[in-house]
């Protein structure tokens, strides 16, 4: 009952107020099969790269055929959500365009009244052409994984993959296909991921750069992780190469970052409160069905279930659910109520994997502290100040046009 | 140079202004220059449903919220302007806001109790997203539509 109470109070914090309904978007990466055609050294599924098996449909069809029932449940709340399915691996292009055909058929079947999406996050290694040309032909998101640097992202024999995928995406490219790149950040591509701006800005639409975290081999995450500092630098040097690019492309996490940075100079601060954003909507669900909230993936104590016995609609009000909002609200109470950017900065990145750095058994907040920090002294260095950032929300706004309008165009 | 600079930082900060809240680029927006004190200027913004707001920051950093009502036949007027001129004149009238929300480029502003709520994040675009893939523009598939 106290459990129930609970999340009930959790997701009436999420609606904004009695304005009206708030959009949300509940993300699920969906783990199909663990089998890889790439040993990337720093992989969370290192271990498992080799296995063939796949996702059961039955499992598929358990997931999607409670979404209607789990979305009213979350209106019922004043939450219209959307749903977005994010099909992962290992690679899943490898899997036959047959299996990806009955996904579809079951969606269609299933999840009647709210709106849904679905992506794909290949390695554009040797993928299954029948397979990308299905997700091409039903309009799917397509993500790729580059590093921007040779040795690390290896075929099975040992082939370096990067002058395949380079070339793959570019001829998808060439046919029409717009996607994301992701690239993992650490000592191997550190001196080349600043100038990748220029391929990103050619060929991609966005670009999301996770610094590599721990999951995968220990001796390859020590070797390859890169210092807080280090990858802080690289942040800004990537803010100060997009400034002079051709193009604008947006990047996570520096986009977030140069946010809570514009707002702290402006002096823009709100009064956070942390209790607000605590209700997770990014969920894993491995190959067998188990699933987890995405920060506690694969961590036995914190699993919130199995799909194949209860659905989401049940899931959710599960204590294991609840035990993990309790966690990243401490982490929050421990690193953003004592931050310098507390008020700027919206405290989402204590939901992140990859944002936090282990150190005796707590997760500090470091370097997106100290990217914060570099976005905001490039500004400053460049002459940005109150006003610059004031004229600059205007324009955003539609407020006051500016000579902006014409700089964006 | 340092002019061009600061241009270029501008159009390329435009992602950044889509991640904020609405509450917190209208802050943003009402910020002058350092010396013009902590209150900040009232900010116009024409409104998707086609009327317009203002909105007006106190010194107690709360921002009341008003609809501009045109009277006798004038016409909303077009940025740029004074926005404390439309404070005094008399051909606009302005209605206090008690419960709405109002959507400017496509964010939507949570008006309550007359003023602007306070939100750092921005729930319209789901700050917690982790999904490896972080497009700007999704194609949902409306059962539906």
């Amino acid at each position: 009952m106290k459990s129930i109470l609970r999340i009930v109070i959790l997701i009436d914090r999420m609606i904004e107020g009695p304005g009206g309904a708030s959009d949300r978007e509940f993300v699920f990466v969906v783990k199909l099969s663990k089998f890889c055609n790439l040993r990337c050294r720093y992989c969370y599924e290192h271990a498992e790269l080799h296995v063939r098996e796949r996702m059961g449909l039955a499992t598929v069809e358990k997931l999607f055929a409670d979404i209607d029932k789990f979305g009213e449940y979350l209106s019922a709340f004043g939450i219209s959500p959307t749903f977005s399915f994010v099909w992962h691996g290992g690679e899943p292009l490898l899997v036959p365009s047959q299996y990806f055909r009955e996904v579809t058929a079951l969606q269609t079947k299933h999840i009647r009244d709210f709106p849904y999406s679905n992506s794909v996050q290949s390695n554009l290694y040797g993928s299954n052409a029948s397979a990308l040309a299905y997700i091409i032909a039903s309009n799917w998101q397509l993500g790729i994984s580059i590093d921007f640097a040779p040795g690390v992202r290896e075929g099975r024999t040992h082939r370096d993959s990067h002058p395949t995928v380079i070339a793959n995406a570019e001829a998808l490219h060439k046919s029409g296909m717009a996607f994301g790149v992701v690239s993992t950040l650490g000592k191997h591509n550190a001196g080349s991921i600043v100038d990748a701006y220029d391929w990103v800005e050619e060929f991609a639409h966005s670009w999301r750069i996770l610094p590599l975290f721990e999951g995968g081999p220990e001796t390859a995450i020590e070797e390859l992780r890169l210092p807080d500092d280090e990858i802080a630098e690289i942040y800004s040097a990537i803010f100060d190469r997009r400034s002079k690019g051709r193009r604008h492309i947006p990047i996570d996490p520096i986009d977030g970052l140069a946010s809570a940075a514009l707002l702290k100079m402006a002096g823009a601060r709100d009064e956070p409160d942390f209790r607000r954003d605590v209700l997770d909507c990014v969920f894993v669900v491995n190959v067998n069905g188990d699933i987890y909230t995405r920060p506690f993936a694969y961590d036995a104590r914190h699993c919130m279930g199995n799909i194949n016995v209860n659905g989401m609609s049940g899931l959710i009000r599960s204590p294991a659910y609840l035990e993990c909002q309790r966690i990243i609200q401490r982490g929050k109470q421990e690193n953003c109520s004592v931050c310098r950017h507390r008020g700027y900065c919206n405290s989402a990145l204590m939901h992140e994997h990859w944002s936090v750095t282990p150190k005796d058994g707590r997760r500090l907040c470091v370097h997106p502290r100290l990217g914060i920090d570099a976005i905001e002294n490039e500004l400053r260095n460049a002459g940005v100040d109150r006003s610059t950032i004031g004229a600059w929300a205007r324009n955003w706004l539609g407020a006051v046009p500016t000579e902006l309008d014409v700089a964006a165009a | 140079m340092s002019e061009t600079r600061r241009g270029l930082l501008g159009a390329s900060l435009l992602s950044a202004f889509g991640l904020m809240s609405a509450s917190s680029v209208v802050r943003a927006a009402a910020a002058t220059s350092d010396d013009q004190g902590e209150t900040g200027i009232p900010i116009y913004a024409k409104t998707l449903a086609g009327g317009a707001v203002l909105l007006v920051p106190e010194s107690d950093h709360k921002i009341r919220a008003y609809d501009v009502v045109p009277r006798d036949g004038a016409r909303l007027p077009e940025p740029p302007f004074d926005t404390n001129e439309l404070i005094r004149n008399s051909r606009f009238r302005l209605v206090a806001i008690e419960s709405r929300v109002v959507r400017v480029r496509g964010m939507r502003l949570h008006i309550s109790g007359g003023f602007l709520l306070n939100s750092l994040a921005s729930l319209d675009v789901t700050p917690m997203k982790w999904g490896e893939i972080h497009p700007p523009h999704r194609h949902p598939h409306r059962p539906h539509d």
